[in-house]
């Protein structure tokens, strides 16, 4: 399954991914909405979240409606069943849960960050 | 639109919180960041307050740009009453804690009062919590940040902090976040301290509404172009700030031994390919492309940094040629939470004038410590001095008590106050003043000190375009070009992607399709001058004269003892000069005060 790829090499932690996200998946400026997320965890050091598409996802079986599935593009959420219960972030930290708690963001590979990456650290795999 | 039309009181002596509207009149009148911190401070500090005591006010400002998508709109401002200098201080920092923090819902924070026990504040959108921080507190910067951020379970907070010796009230402790940005000048730590403020800890989740997002869209896509486009931005970019060592140097007003030579034959191991060879991680403030943070780590020493003022102030100022040993200062600044560039100028001063450092057994004169070739024992006798002297600063201890007082006070009771560089008590920054007269008025007359952040015109004077003989073009240039910088402070948006000042009508064209407001340059220009006038009026009611707008006595007397411009020196009559063209061009009285007439046609009142 094809997934979006961080260059750490590249990646300076500008965050710029974030809001691109946002902006294409939810139509406005919030980081807290982004499916991909660049946390700083020490004074030189990154950490990079973003569903990677495993292939045996923990996240399916955590879901306890069922709203998690392997589709033909890959792991997706069902938005009409998912309820943001975030079972599924308990087992892994490249879905988050929405600020509202209502729902639970996970990367499509849509690619609207990749062109927004001053520093080409994006790709789909 | 962008702006949450409101700010957040938090009263530390009462552990409460009030949330209050910011009028739009003064949305409209001061823009925003410095503008609106600078309002709301003018309004309700009073004068003659201790700055390290209960009334003093810690104001975090952002605006209206911070948080969206315009490129390089990461960086709050800090307005409060300074401990070193006890007059106006804004100082501003980059990183993301900006935009987190403004994505709480709120443009503006009001620290007021003094917690009974140390706390860490932690807001979550609306929500205040104060949490005991009494186990944390004499924790290192770098630890607090992790220790909080893991202690409340988010990695996505941002951190705030102090460090020792904000805690001990030096006077010239900084406000870390982001592990390794600093809003640095003037002590603003030790405010935080004084309240017992060890840490703010942020995370915003709110939208951040633009007027016409597709609009806003295409505007950061000119924005970026323009930044694409300064000539300046690609060195930034590949070297960051070290960029600078070279071209200071070969124009001759490096600080050298102190602020005595301007020069050196060889900045070799210092300069941007050197400082290059040593990064393992770029690192980039929220929304940047420019991404200049170069990441250094060696051992347990890390850092953002060395950036360009600790290289100069922490190398050749004090006889100091080795980037690993400077970035141990470094380090050890950034950990104990203090300004390096006082600290910096402050060692460079009691080394100098032998205060301390007889074992090193230094001779005068320029370079003769240069390229850290001194003999083993120096390095190593000159290493734990200023490792010591830090320390002792940090924790008040022996010397370091009265160190940690500052500059003047350091000159006062060593009698070394000719050696101290500084104005209004805030020490120079890494460029000695005498290269120009446009450098030397911009330390005279900064509102906050000596600072080199206000107005920039010594590439414009080098090169002619300011000429050497037209005194009142180069003054003029530096009226303007303060306004504007204090209106880009307002937006706030970094200066290194857009240049200094108001140089494209895109940063008004942001404005306006984030906000719905209607900003040309121009208004934005009046801004900064209203900003000014007040940040003088509140100096003037501190006691400050047209005495204190001048060098010291040193930078008058000897020239640079060094390079191609040896021998210059900005004499007490230029510097009169140029102060009676700068208040007659500022609208200000021959002794510095603004008059009535200025006032009222900026619609302020005293």
């Amino acid at each position: 399954m094809s997934f979006l790829r961080i260059d750490k090499k590249l990646c300076t932690g500008c965050r710029i991914c974030e809001t691109a996200c946002s902006i294409a998946k939810e139509g406005v400026i919030n980081r807290a909405l982004s499916r991909i997320r660049i946390y700083r965890v020490d004074v030189t050091r990154l950490s990079y979240k973003v569903c990677v598409q495993c292939r045996r996802p923990a996240c399916i079986p955590a879901c306890p409606v069922g709203a998690i599935y392997m589709g033909d593009e890959g792991v997706r959420v069902r938005e009409d069943l998912c309820d943001g219960c975030g079972e599924c972030v308990k087992v892994c930290d490249r879905l988050f849960v929405s600020p509202d708690g209502k729902r639970i963001l996970m990367c499509d590979q849509c690619g609207a960050c990749i062109p927004e990456c001053p520093e080409n650290a994006l790709s789909i795999r | 639109m962008a702006r949450f039309h409101r700010l957040l009181r938090i009263n530390l002596t009462r552990r409460e919180t009030r949330i209050e509207e910011i009028p739009g009149e003064v949305e409209l009148r001061f823009l925003g960041g410095k503008g609106i911190g600078t309002y709301y401070f003018f309004k309700e500090v009073p004068p003659g307050i201790d700055p390290l005591g209960p009334e003093n006010k810690f104001i975090i400002a952002t605006g209206p740009l911070n948080a969206t998508t315009a490129p390089a709109s990461s960086r709050y401002e800090i307005v409060t009453k300074s401990p070193l200098t006890g007059i106006y201080l804004d100082c501003n920092s980059g990183g993301h804690f900006a935009q987190e923090i403004k994505a709480t819902g709120f443009d503006l924070f009001i620290l007021e009062g003094v917690s009974e026990a140390p706390v860490v504040i932690y807001i979550r959108d609306e929500k205040v919590g104060f949490i005991d921080a009494r186990d944390i507190w004499g924790m290192y910067i770098y630890e607090t940040e992790t220790h909080v951020r893991n202690m409340l379970g988010d990695p996505g907070i941002r951190v705030m902090s102090i460090g020792p010796a904000g805690e001990n009230l030096v006077r010239f402790a900084s406000v870390s976040n982001d592990y390794s940005r600093q809003a640095a000048r003037g002590g603003s730590g030790a405010v935080l301290g004084s309240k017992r403020v060890k840490a703010i800890a942020v995370r915003g989740t709110k939208d951040i509404p633009v007027r016409d997002l597709r609009a806003f869209t295409r505007v950061v896509e000119r924005a970026r172009e323009v930044i694409f486009n300064n000539p300046w931005v690609s060195d930034q970019r590949n070297y960051g700030t070290p960029r600078s060592v070279i071209p200071v140097n070969d124009a001759g007003f490096l600080p050298v031994n102190n602020f005595t030579g301007g020069h050196l034959d060889d900045v070799s191991s210092i300069d941007q390919y050197a400082m290059d060879k040593l990064v393992v991680q770029r690192l980039s403030c929220g929304e940047c492309p420019v991404a200049c943070a170069k990441g250094y780590r060696r051992g347990n020493i890390g850092m953002e940094g060395p950036e360009y003022e600790t290289i100069g102030l922490f190398g050749p100022n004090i006889g100091v040629m080795d980037p690993h040993e400077i970035a141990e200062y470094n380090y050890y600044c950034n950990q104990y939470g203090m300004d390096t560039i006082t600290a910096g100028t402050l060692i460079g001063a009691l080394l100098f004038s032998g205060v301390v450092g007889e074992e090193l057994g230094r001779e005068d004169g320029a370079g003769s410590v240069s390229g850290g070739k001194g003999k083993g024992n120096d390095r190593e006798s000159r290493r734990r001095i200023v490792l010591e002297l830090l320390g002792k600063i940090t924790y008040r201890e022996g010397i370091g008590g009265i160190l940690a007082e500052g500059l003047k006070r350091v000159g006062d009771e060593f009698g070394i106050s000719y050696h101290i560089p500084q104005v209004k008590g805030l020490g120079f920054p890494a460029y000695d003043p005498r290269v120009s007269e446009g450098t030397a008025l911009v330390y005279m007359t900064a509102d906050r000190g000596a600072c080199h952040l206000r107005s920039w015109p010594i590439g414009r004077e080098l090169s002619g375009i300011l000429p050497a003989d037209d005194l009142r073009k180069k003054v003029e240039f530096v009226v303007n070009q303060q306004n504007d910088k204090a209106a880009e402070e307002s937006l706030i948006v970094c200066q290194f992607p857009y240049g200094i000042g108001l140089l494209d009508d895109v940063l008004a064209e942001l404005v306006n399709e984030a906000t719905g407001e209607d900003w040309d340059l121009k208004k934005m220009r009046e801004v900064g001058e209203r900003i000014w006038n007040i940040s003088r009026l509140f100096n003037i009611r501190e006691g400050i004269t047209r005495k204190d707008d001048y060098l010291p006595e040193k930078f008058s007397k000897e020239g640079l003892g060094s390079g191609p411009l040896k021998g210059k020196l900005i004499d007490r009559e230029v510097q009169d000069r140029m102060l009676d063209l700068y208040y007659e061009l500022r609208g200000w009285s021959r002794d510095g005060v603004p008059q009535e007439s200025t006032l009222r046609r900026l619609g302020i009142s005293n």
